[in-house]
């Protein structure tokens, strides 16, 4: 008695993959005592961070400036910088000015910390 | 124009330049650190983390920036130490001036080591294809004054060879880079000879209340025992040192090669969980490429 052929059945992609996230992109993973659970989601164009109603991410929160940070993208690398806060910007718990970001970073922005997900790190999102 | 005082590390790593995947958070680059306020700009060494500060630099210059008067100050000529400048960026550039300053005693031979290291036997470009104007120093035995910032040094007699170790005030705030010593026989508790004894109270008293103090700390405190006399310092010595001289901040420097993100990472973390616990006022962590902080 002969096998049995199975017949190979052709799946639809997005019926396999459509829960899974194939872009390169980068983003933080931001958590708020004030504001709760968010995501930001980075491009090319630089983000600013802060309360000022102008900057491309607005925090509603009082522990942070005006218009706080900014991150930007110099075609290779993502990089964090200080707009002249008054509580500053700590990364993995060190005070600085400014500093490219490396996956996982932890940043702290007044009462919000950030993770760094550089996992599309200078690459468009698809 | 901000009057603030900024610090740059471009070369953070120890010996010899450490690409790879396991180092390229604290950065693979050796010693190179720049001072800077305002357009006065200051370079301590030229390690290979001078190379990507020349080129970043060298983009200011090109959209006129005004920086057209650098200051660099070796400690010692390690390779480890002078091996960037052959590809700095500015150096090649007929509009920019580079002071270059090492200690008296090294002042005389600094400008054949310089090109020795470019002859044409270890480069194809000699030092005397450099466009930009050069002009060698012996540092002065009195403080200098550089736009706003003071700079004073004092040698460090605990590398082989010599080292020199670099103060800046300014804004009333001190800064000191003092990379390349070996601190553990200094600071370790038993019997000092007369000359250590000086040495040790000459070192606390030149780091004494810095706000922020970038120092050799490339062993792991287990790993020094197998390092006696290579003139570094361990951790431990580092942290206990910076303590001990109501430092702020200390910057923990010259990253062994062997050690990996994670292990500097994990030390980091550890640190300054100990700092914490214990209530020390000192801000503890591990330079990292491409970061800035402010003095």
């Amino acid at each position: 008695m002969g096998r049995e052929r199975k017949q190979t059945q052709m799946l639809d992609r997005d019926q396999v993959f459509g829960h899974l996230d194939f872009s390169l992109r980068s983003y933080f993973e931001c958590n708020s005592k004030v504001l709760g659970r968010f995501t930001i989601d980075l491009n090319e164009e630089p983000v600013t961070i802060g309360r000022n109603k102008k900057c491309s991410v607005v925090l509603d929160d009082e522990s942070i400036s005006w218009e706080h940070a900014q991150v930007f993208c110099d075609g290779e690398e993502y990089y964090i910088e200080d707009l002249g806060s008054t509580n500053g910007i700590r990364l993995n718990n060190v005070k600085i000015v400014k500093s490219v970001l490396h996956h996982l970073d932890h940043v702290r922005i007044g009462e919000t910390e950030l993770v760094f997900m550089g996992n599309g790190v200078g690459h468009r999102r698809s | 124009m901000s009057n603030d005082c900024h610090i740059t590390f471009w070369g953070t790593r120890g010996s010899i330049p450490t690409p790879g995947r396991l180092t390229e958070k604290y950065g693979g680059n050796t010693t190179c650190v720049v001072v800077r306020q305002g357009n006065t700009v200051i370079i301590f060494d030229a390690g290979s983390g001078i190379r990507p500060f020349g080129g970043s630099l060298a983009k200011e210059l090109a959209k006129g920036s005004g920086i057209e008067r650098l200051h660099l100050f070796f400690t010692h000529t390690h390779w480890d130490h002078i091996q960037g400048l052959p590809f700095f960026i500015p150096a090649f550039l007929d509009n920019v001036e580079i002071n270059i300053y090492s200690s008296p005693d090294k002042a005389p031979l600094l400008k054949d080591i310089l090109n020795g290291q470019m002859s044409f036997t270890y480069f194809p470009i000699e030092m005397s294809s450099f466009a930009a104007k050069l002009h060698y120093h012996s540092l002065p035995t009195e403080p200098m004054t550089l736009g706003e910032m003071s700079i004073s040094w004092e040698l460090h007699p605990f590398h082989p060879g010599g080292s020199v170790r670099y103060c800046v005030e300014v804004n009333n705030r001190k800064f000191i880079f003092a990379t390349d010593a070996e601190l553990d026989p200094l600071f370790a508790d038993g019997r000092l000879s007369p000359e250590q004894k000086k040495e040790r109270t000459d070192y606390l008293k030149f780091v004494e209340g810095a706000h922020v103090l970038v120092a050799d700390g490339q062993y792991l405190n287990e790993d020094y025992i197998g390092k006696v006399g290579w003139g570094h310092s361990s951790m431990g010595a580092a942290i206990k040192v910076a303590e001990e001289a109501g430092v702020h901040r200390l910057a923990l420097f010259h990253h062994e090669p062997a050690y990996s993100d994670s292990t500097l990472d994990r030390m980091q973390k550890e640190t300054q969980q100990a700092c914490a616990e214990k209530k020390s006022k000192l801000e503890a962590f591990w330079a990292r490429e491409a970061m800035t902080i402010a003095l």
